[in-house]
């Protein structure tokens, strides 16, 4: 039955739907708006009468995607059908490129005037993201094909091609700060993580020790996860700010009521309990045979841990990190709130002035770092020869 | 040889085992059998110190088991369990080297001591060597747990219901291979099964186990023959005879000459098939005679019905 559910459609009803759908966007949707200022409303700008160009890389793109889902399913399937994967960014590149020309014809007449990207160019990244899952490729044909979508609309950004984008404008707005922010964001998670692991690894083999711990400290982890970000953030303050009064060490260390300090105890704790979660069922579901044939046969405890147990757990472990670090990535935001600094600090801003794109420029960071934060332990996870 | 003195083992308030004592000869095999949790596997356990005992002594060639660092020990005895516990990531050849490298042997010799018994076990490393375990059938995989027991070549092998989670026509196939290869190497054997038809194919001798007491133990014929309570029989079940009979070759049995009045069944059967299989055959053909070849097709001798029976009725003890 399932096996039957899996096999190739004559055509494949997603990329198709998905091919129809983006070239129906191209009169369809809204993908640019011009504004004069930052905060009112714009223009909607459709990408026909916008740019042709553009509006022609577009549906070229979804052509060549919509004929490839009405392919042979011999040839969809065939190793060669790989390289059709290079359609996947055409259209996002397509309808970047129309926002560099939009843009390049306001560039110079207002500095203020900004063209902002509509809901067309979101959808289609979101219809290119879909593309790309549903299309059959290779692992390194698919970095290939990314990392050169990014070259080439990063050479463009430093060209100026978009400099009247209003996110553009933001960045260049902010100057400095948003590298500090953005390398304050990685460190934050990065401790974060690294803390929870330590905790998650401990709390995971105290539990398969011990009921005790199991009770103990799965019940407290399990109920952390249930208090919202904002409101740990703001429990810790009273705590550490008394603390902080108290032992002038600490103070010395830079703990406080509010900053990265309870910033990083509440994403560690939150960190933790993934990775304490698949610790344990590793290890509770660890082969006793295994271990029993292990021990039998005269390895030490140390021989069989090192040798059998690490390496039989470590898989579940590295999920429960992966799970972990996306998570924190996203939690990491909150902690602007309490002055951690972050990429929060300028969705947060960006609300407090309704100015999206400020909004925005905080928004895509930390959804890439999400992703290629997956990505990369995804890619450490994938088993080496066979496995169970 | 391996001796319990006295053993008795306590899990908190159950008894596991009460006061055995029992002498294993070397170079036999001996069955420790029993329902379950008449505690032949703690038994089997105290003797590679997975277990301690309670009370008592377990000694191997005369020396007490506690004298050896319990690693160094357990080094020295092959060992085998139900559900095999091959390491699921690590090849079959790594899996059956992995006593080798604790002893800390150099590479080569590791290599062609793999080799050797892959081969004793049919699975040559050409073909299994590179393979993981859960490429393995449940038949394969369990004859690369004897394969990883015997790589030190050890003078004991531990079999904790080694071929009780194979499938019945494998369990029978690779119960006869383990014969074969127990007749070549002639090792010490203690082979835990809760399954009588196991016990009595494999075991020189048996030793039966009931609620932590040894109740028996005896070579495998006197125990069938001469059970010494009630709840040996019962155990044995009622076929005795006929489990009795599957021990012996129909060639101990064959006069040389041509019968004279019976009438013959018109077959030949392999004069090493067993009596339980020849009364088969004289129930089925309805004759009482029978002529025995080798494996070259000739005829080596005649089986009568009444010397089967005869046997049957008195029993030729070998005490």
């Amino acid at each position: 039955m399932a096996e039957a559910a899996l096999r190739p459609r004559r055509i494949d009803p997603v990329l198709a739907a998905l091919a129809l759908a983006g070239a129906g966007s191209a009169f369809l949707v809204p993908f640019y708006q011009f504004a004069p200022n930052r905060i009112v409303a714009g223009t909607d700008w459709f990408l026909v009468p916008a740019s042709l160009p553009a509006a022609l890389g577009l549906l070229l793109g979804w052509l060549g995607i919509g004929v490839f889902a009405c392919a042979p399913v011999s040839f969809r399937l065939a190793p060669a059908a790989r390289l059709a994967w290079f359609l996947v960014p055409v259209p996002v590149l397509a309808a970047l490129a129309g926002a560099a020309r939009v843009s390049r014809t306001l560039a110079g007449t207002d500095p203020v005037a900004r063209v902002t990207l509509g809901p067309g160019v979101w959808l289609t990244l979101l219809g290119a993201l879909v593309a790309g899952i549903a299309m059959p490729s290779g692992i390194r044909s698919r970095a290939l094909v990314l990392l050169l979508a990014l070259g080439l609309a990063l050479a463009g950004l430093a060209l100026g091609w978009f400099d009247a984008l209003s996110l553009v404008r933001e960045a260049r707005n902010l100057g400095s700060a948003f590298g500090t922010e953005f390398n304050r964001h990685l460190l934050l998670t990065g401790a974060a993580v690294a803390a929870g692991t330590v905790l998650g690894l401990a709390l995971g083999i105290s539990g398969h020790r011990s009921p005790g711990w199991r009770l103990g400290g799965f019940f407290t982890l399990n109920f952390l996860q249930t208090v919202p970000s904002l409101a740990l953030f703001g429990l810790l303050i009273l705590p550490l700010a008394w603390l902080s009064a108290r032992y002038p060490l600490l103070r010395a260390w830079g703990v406080k009521g509010i900053g990265p300090a309870p910033a990083l105890i509440a994403l560690s704790l939150y960190a933790a309990l993934p990775i304490a979660r698949n610790t344990l069922t590793a290890l509770d579901e660890m082969p006793r045979a295994v271990l029993d044939a292990g021990r039998g046969m005269g390895m030490s405890e140390w021989q069989l841990g090192l040798g059998v147990v690490v390496p039989l757990a470590w898989p579940a472990v590295l999920a429960g990190i992966r799970v972990a670090t996306v998570q924190t990535v996203g939690n990491t935001v909150v902690a602007a709130l309490i002055g951690a600094g972050g990429l929060g600090t300028f969705i947060f801003q960006g609300l407090g002035q309704t100015a999206m794109d400020l909004v925005l420029l905080g928004t895509l960071p930390v959804v890439a770092l999400a992703l290629a934060a997956d990505q990369i332990l995804g890619l450490l996870s994938r088993p080496r020869g066979a496995r169970p | 040889m391996i001796t319990f003195e006295g053993v008795s083992h306590r899990f908190g308030d159950t008894t596991a085992l009460a006061g055995i004592d029992l002498t294993l000869a070397d170079h036999e095999l001996c069955i420790l059998l029993g329902p379950s949790g008449s505690g032949k596997s703690t038994l089997l356990r105290l003797v590679n110190r997975l277990l301690e005992p309670t009370s008592g002594r377990v000694l191997v060639d005369g020396q007490d088991v506690r004298a050896y660092r319990p690693e160094a020990l357990r080094r020295t005895i092959g060992y085998v369990i139900q559900n095999v516990g091959l390491f699921p990531h690590w090849k079959v050849r790594d899996n059956v080297a992995t006593v080798p490298r604790l002893l800390g042997w150099d590479r080569a010799r590791i290599r062609g001591r793999v080799e050797e018994v892959l081969d004793l076990v049919g699975l040559p490393d050409q073909t299994y060597g590179g393979r993981y375990p859960h490429e393995l059938s449940g038949g394969e995989a369990q004859r690369v747990g004897v394969a990883r027991a015997l790589a030190s070549d050890p003078p004991i092998l531990l079999m904790d219901e080694p071929f009780s989670a194979v499938d019945p026509l494998g369990r029978h196939r690779i119960q006869g291979e383990f014969l074969e290869i127990q007749r070549r190497l002639k090792k010490t054997v203690v082979f835990v099964t809760h399954d009588v038809d196991e016990a009595v194919r494999l075991g020189d001798r048996i030793a039966l186990l009931n609620g932590g007491r040894l109740v028996q133990y005896d070579r495998t014929e006197v125990l069938l023959e001469s059970p010494s309570e009630a709840f040996v029989g019962d155990f044995l079940g009622q076929d005795r005879t006929l489990k009795r009979l599957s021990r012996v070759a129909a060639s101990t049995l064959a006069r040389s000459h041509a019968p004279s009045g019976g009438y013959g069944s018109g077959v030949a059967l392999a004069e090493d098939l067993d009596l339980r299989m020849v009364l088969s055959h004289f129930l089925e053909s309805g004759t009482d005679v029978v002529a025995l070849k080798n494996r070259q097709d000739r005829i080596t001798g005649w089986l009568h019905r009444e010397d089967l029976e005869d046997w049957a009725r008195i029993g030729e003890l070998v005490r």
